[in-house]
């Protein structure tokens, strides 16, 4: 019951916050944490399930916006040069977007 | 433009033109960002932005060209009467011009109003649909624009949303301006300043959010 109710949350959140909107979040978070992050402080801070979580990190994968690497023996996140041009990128058409008064 | 009704002295003829050109260039340049916010987004909003101003960029396009024709035409004929040969080219890119602007406009006015009640309130000073009057619908249109983007401004203080509210006052002055240029020519000029000086805040914002 519970997880339904997450889910329904996580999909009204998704409908409000872009799928974009959330691959970015993901990307600046990544930022945030050095340019390298374990998938748990992913998880935690984009506010995502665990399936939801990888169904994003699949996509910044596919795009090789982020790579997997070793550290300590665990699996962490490392945002690469193409994702952090990625957000670059895209704060410029965010800015221009709320120039005009309408956000992304 | 200017050679239609003689409206101002020759040494004057053909500023108008470069001002259309340069106003649709940047135009084009706002349309391009636009493109890539629609690619990235896909939200009907971002796109009514990049058609409104691919719009106004053709029909700015279009007047410049027809009318750099026209004055070009004159200074080569050198009798102003001949000039009345070339009329017809003129008169074609004014009402394109026209008509674009409208298009566009709705387009932008759909931006933020995506449920079109306002757009229809909007749309009644069209019913004035007579060739002197063209600008008072566009005005009114411009003067909606300026409205929405100045709450969006207020409301959130985005310095670069500052100048888009400017580029839509200043294209509201420009066309309320235009229709007092029969009383006095020297309002021709000053409309077209704001035009240019329009675009110049869009270009001015274009670079801000290009270079942070």
């Amino acid at each position: 019951m519970i997880q339904q109710v997450k889910n329904k949350w996580e999909e009204e959140d998704d409908s409000r916050r872009s799928k974009i909107g959330i691959l970015v979040d993901i990307l600046r978070l990544i930022q945030k944490k050095g340019g390298v992050a374990k998938p748990t402080h992913i998880l935690y801070g984009a506010n995502l399930s665990h399936v939801r979580l990888n169904k994003y990190m699949d996509v910044l994968m596919d795009k090789q916006f982020v790579e997997t690497v070793n550290a300590g023996g665990r699996g962490v996140y490392r945002i690469t040069d193409k994702g952090m041009e990625f957000v670059r990128e895209f704060r410029k058409v965010e800015q221009f977007s709320e120039a005009f008064g309408v956000p992304i | 433009m200017a050679i239609e009704g003689f409206l101002l002295p020759v040494r004057f003829y053909g500023y108008d033109s470069v001002i259309y050109l340069v106003s649709a260039l940047i135009g084009l340049a706002i349309a391009y960002k636009a493109y890539k916010l629609y690619s990235v987004s896909e939200k009907n909003q971002h796109y009514n932005l990049f058609v409104g101003f691919s719009i106004l960029a053709v029909g700015l396009l279009t007047i410049s060209l027809t009318s750099a024709y026209s004055y070009l035409k004159f200074f080569e004929q050198k009798e102003l009467l001949l000039f009345n040969g070339y009329f017809d080219v003129a008169d074609v890119g004014y009402w394109i011009y026209f008509g674009a602007s409208f298009l566009a406009y709705w387009f932008l006015i759909n931006m933020y109003a995506p449920d079109k009640k306002g757009v229809f309130l909007l749309s009644l000073p069209m019913t004035f649909n007579y060739y002197s009057y063209l600008n008072v619908g566009l005005f009114f249109f411009a003067l909606y624009l300026a409205f929405r983007s100045a709450v969006s401004y207020f409301s959130n203080k985005n310095q670069n949303g500052f100048w888009v509210m400017g580029a839509f006052v200043l294209m509201a002055v420009y066309h309320a301006v235009l229709l007092f240029t029969p009383f006095f020519k020297g309002f021709y000029i000053l409309a077209h300043v704001s035009l240019i000086l329009s675009f110049a805040f869009l270009l001015y914002m274009l670079i801000r959010v290009n270079r942070e």
